[in-house]
């Protein structure tokens, strides 16, 4: 159904090092609006790069990287990448929320800040966003106070508070305590379900398999495979991918 | 917990001023009342710089003020020189690590000797002319060492901020200077807050020093007291003014040290 939708963001052999070692080695792909798109692979095999490529986090070496509209490896400047921001926004595994203020700052903070918008909008729209992850009645608490996965679902709602058109989600389920890991994904699935592209790295590989419209395997900066999770978790061609879910599973 | 720390402020108060107290018996013996008489006396010239209560801003006064003002000095440029610090460019970071490391490692006394001689007698700022004062040079002097020093725990608790924070704000569309002061700063504040009482701690027992350019602080008060007293009194009057310092600094000590502590406890 997604292969429908145009393309909203597309990695054409783009390559990064971190001075000796290669971490992205002509990473090409497409991912279409409305698409969740999980990526897996072994710890190192440049994931997390990969998405911090796609919101301007990490500078590339060479290739291009379309995101909407936007030519990322031709933002330069700081200034220039807020635009960029506003389209696609990041949760990260350790959650990063602002300890210093409220749950409901945390959210209202960077529309505020950053984009410059009314106040009192931004506002109805949190509290909205805190409903949606569960979370209504901890406006007022502060991050310190709320467990990993509550954290979790404060900074989707954070990220969500952008009304970017992408969310990248980092491995938001790796520092979770298993318990607390339902509840995070739980959101995550409610949002691909109302249309949101969502391109996750996981390891969650029964989430994967439910969820994705089409799974990547990278190692060793390459992806070595592609393609909807029923071929890929059930017929896997190459023998890394084949090796890793063996491990895994 | 700041029960503890109250209990052992009071202790240490009345226990330091005990043994001080014992020094001076062991020192003047029968002569001891009379010694006291004459410190009674001369009390309100050594904390206020004169006889007369009226005046203010001599004596034991000018090295509070003199503290305030060199603090409050210290604390705007320490500020700009620690954004310097962790400026990325290098064109700015250079420079500022220079200064400041030189600053730090320069003994006070060199520096305020430096300033008699380095700063004019008079300025001119906006069409009106200034007389540098001994009280400004000291004030100007003391500032250098610890602004650097301010400096530096500026950059440290700018640091101590771990870097998922930059990163996560980044995302959002924050620019570094929106970081610094939305996110990292207000964050940083809290943990450097020890470390600026303990400095200015420091630089309160430093203004002693200032005597050297003919500010009417205590220790020049002191001097002019021995002078027309005579030499046997000295001691007695040493301690005394040991005593003004130790009453001042011990509680801003001890409460640096309680809010450390506090702070370790929350993390």
């Amino acid at each position: 159904m997604s292969d429908a939708n145009p393309a909203i963001l597309t990695f054409t052999d783009v390559w990064k090092s971190y001075g000796d070692s290669e971490v992205l080695k002509g990473i090409s792909l497409t991912v279409r609006e409305r698409a969740v798109v999980c990526i897996i692979g072994p710890s190192g095999s440049g994931k997390s790069t990969l998405l911090r490529c796609a919101n301007g986090l990490v500078p590339i070496d060479s290739g291009t990287i379309r995101v909407g509209r936007f030519e990322v490896e031709k933002l330069k400047t700081e200034r220039s990448l807020v635009p960029l921001r506003h389209e696609i926004a990041m949760v990260f595994q350790q959650y990063n929320l602002f300890p210093h203020r409220t749950v409901l700052q945390n959210i209202m903070m960077a529309p505020v800040q950053v984009l410059r918008e009314d106040k009192s909008a931004v506002r109805d729209r949190a509290l909205a966003l805190l409903a949606k992850v569960h979370l209504a009645d901890k406006a007022k608490a502060y991050p310190g106070e709320l467990s990993g996965g509550q954290q979790q679902r404060v900074a989707i709602a954070r990220a969500l508070a952008m009304q970017p058109r992408i969310i990248l989600f980092d491995e938001v389920t790796a520092a979770l305590d298993p318990e607390m890991v339902s509840e995070v994904l739980t959101v995550i699935r409610e949002l691909a379900q109302d249309g949101m592209t969502c391109i996750l790295v996981t390891h969650e590989m029964r989430f994967a398999e439910e969820l994705a419209d089409e799974v990547f395997f990278t190692d060793r900066g390459v992806i070595v495979e592609h393609g909807p999770p029923r071929t890929l978790f059930h017929q896997p061609q190459d023998p890394r991918l084949q090796s890793f879910l063996k491990k895994i599973l | 917990m700041i029960r503890g720390e109250l209990g052992f402020l009071l202790r240490g108060i009345v226990g330091v001023n005990v043994l001080l107290g014992l020094v001076l018996l062991t020192v003047y013996g029968h002569d001891l009342p009379s010694l006291l008489g004459v410190l009674a006396a001369r009390s309100p010239q050594l904390l206020f710089g004169s006889a007369r209560l009226a005046e203010f801003g001599g004596g034991f006064s000018a090295n509070i003020l003199i503290s305030l003002a060199a603090m409050a000095l210290a604390m705007v440029a320490g500020t700009l020189l620690g954004n310097g610090l962790i400026s990325p460019s290098l064109a700015i970071k250079g420079p500022c690590a220079a200064a400041m490391n030189v600053l730090r490692n320069s003994p006070w006394l060199v520096i305020l000797y430096a300033m008699l001689y380095l700063l004019p007698f008079e300025f001119r700022l906006f069409g009106h002319s200034f007389n540098f004062s001994p009280f400004l040079k000291a004030v100007v002097g003391l500032s250098l060492p610890i602004a650097a020093n301010f400096a530096e725990i500026f950059r440290g608790g700018v640091n101590s901020i771990p870097s998922g924070q930059w990163e996560s704000a980044r995302a959002l569309g924050y620019r570094r200077v929106q970081i610094l002061r939305h996110i990292v700063i207000p964050q940083s504040i809290p943990l450097m807050i020890p470390n600026i009482m303990s400095l200015y701690a420091a630089l309160f027992i430093g203004t002693s020093l200032v005597v050297v350019t003919g500010t009417s602080d205590v220790l020049s008060v002191t001097r002019t007291i021995i002078a027309t007293e005579g030499e046997r009194i000295a001691t007695g009057l040493y301690i005394y003014v040991l005593a003004l310092f130790f009453i001042f600094c011990f509680p801003i000590a001890v409460a640096s040290r309680w809010l450390e502590l506090r702070l370790q406890s929350r993390a």
